[in-house]
């Protein structure tokens, strides 16, 4: 998106227009939604995260420093709310039933639902054995290709910290895999 | 010979490491190109954060059957004439107001015995069941301690 235009929306947005902050959001939803999707690994607590982000974005479009990136504010946010929500008991347990009992996806045509559900499934056979922060990190590394001073603007964590997690996870997975290689 | 066996297997986990290696960076390429689908409706985002504000004027008038006031008002009135009349059991059967403000004060059940203690008599037992509870704390944090 065009700065100047950003910058027209946002302050359009500030001043309470929703019709201009649904312009502003509008370029952003599908990435954000991909974030969300490969580091919780459902689409339906995906499209939560997506939800509750651009609401507190919403609600806090006042302390929002224009002189930064808007894109990366965003991404930032839905980054920790997807953290807590990797940490929180709820997400445990609503992805043990959801594992049980759910074989569907959601999507507006039968071919998304099952784009979705394989890539669901493809996603969490690998990464569900990474702790949070293993798995936020790895993701926004390795699977969104961000660079270090990226995910250290986003997630808050210093260079070293992404490294080790970084590694640790790396390790996990080839072990994981070498596993089920034998 | 034991040497030999050492680098044997030490070659086996290098030829494991790399097949997995492989794997996961197959995977990882994979996973970069798979892209999730957002359906269409979830572009509708925004608009149902504007509800957050609560339901404006125009979203009740966009109700598909708007409700006619003069229909409403004759289905109040019609409600309002049942309860009084056709559902008031008061009116079919009388109860005294004095057996009914006994119950209430609970100092009579429905067959006109007494149940309930007096307000004092409950003050004093409530006294009692709280020394006695403060006593069985004492006694407890005694046995913690030793």
């Amino acid at each position: 998106m065009d700065q100047a235009l950003e910058h027209t929306l946002l302050e359009q947005s500030r001043q309470g227009d929703a019709a201009a902050f649904s312009a502003l959001i509008k370029p952003y939803q599908q990435p954000l939604f991909r974030v969300a999707f490969r580091l919780l690994g459902n689409t339906e607590e995906a499209k939560d995260a997506v939800q509750e982000t651009l609401l507190k974005v919403w609600q806090k479009l006042d302390s929002f420093d224009p002189d930064r990136s808007f894109e990366a504010w965003l991404f930032a946010v839905i980054s920790h709310h997807c953290y807590d929500v990797l940490q929180s008991l709820r997400y445990r347990l609503r992805k043990v039933s959801l594992d049980k009992v759910i074989t569907r996806g959601t999507g507006t045509t039968p071919e998304d639902a099952y784009v979705n559900k394989e890539l669901a499934a493809e996603l969490n056979r690998l990464l569900d054995k990474l702790s949070p922060k293993q798995r936020l990190v790895f993701v926004l590394k390795e699977i969104e290709q961000l660079d270090t001073v990226q995910l250290t603007t986003m997630t808050g964590l210093t260079g070293d910290q992404i490294k080790s997690n970084l590694c640790q996870a790396k390790k996990k997975l080839r072990n994981h895999l070498m596993n089920t290689v034998k | 010979m034991h040497s030999n066996r050492n680098k044997t297997s030490t070659n086996d986990r290098a030829v494991l490491e790399a097949a997995a290696d492989a794997q996961l960076e197959q995977w990882i390429e994979r996973m970069r190109e798979a892209q999730p689908v957002l359906d269409e409706e979830e572009t509708a985002l925004p608009l149902r954060m504007s509800f957050q504000k609560g339901p404006s004027r125009q979203h009740w008038q966009s109700l598909r059957y708007p409700l006619n006031p003069s229909l409403l008002a004759a289905a109040c009135l019609l409600g309002a004439v049942w309860m009084l009349e056709v559902n008031n059991p008061t009116l079919e059967n009388p109860q005294p107001v004095e057996s009914k403000a006994l119950l209430l004060s609970g100092y009579t059940s429905k067959n006109g015995l007494s149940t309930a203690k007096s307000p004092t008599e409950r003050l004093l037992k409530q006294q009692q069941n709280e020394e006695a509870n403060r006593a069985f704390r004492k006694t407890n944090q005694r046995i913690n301690r030793l």
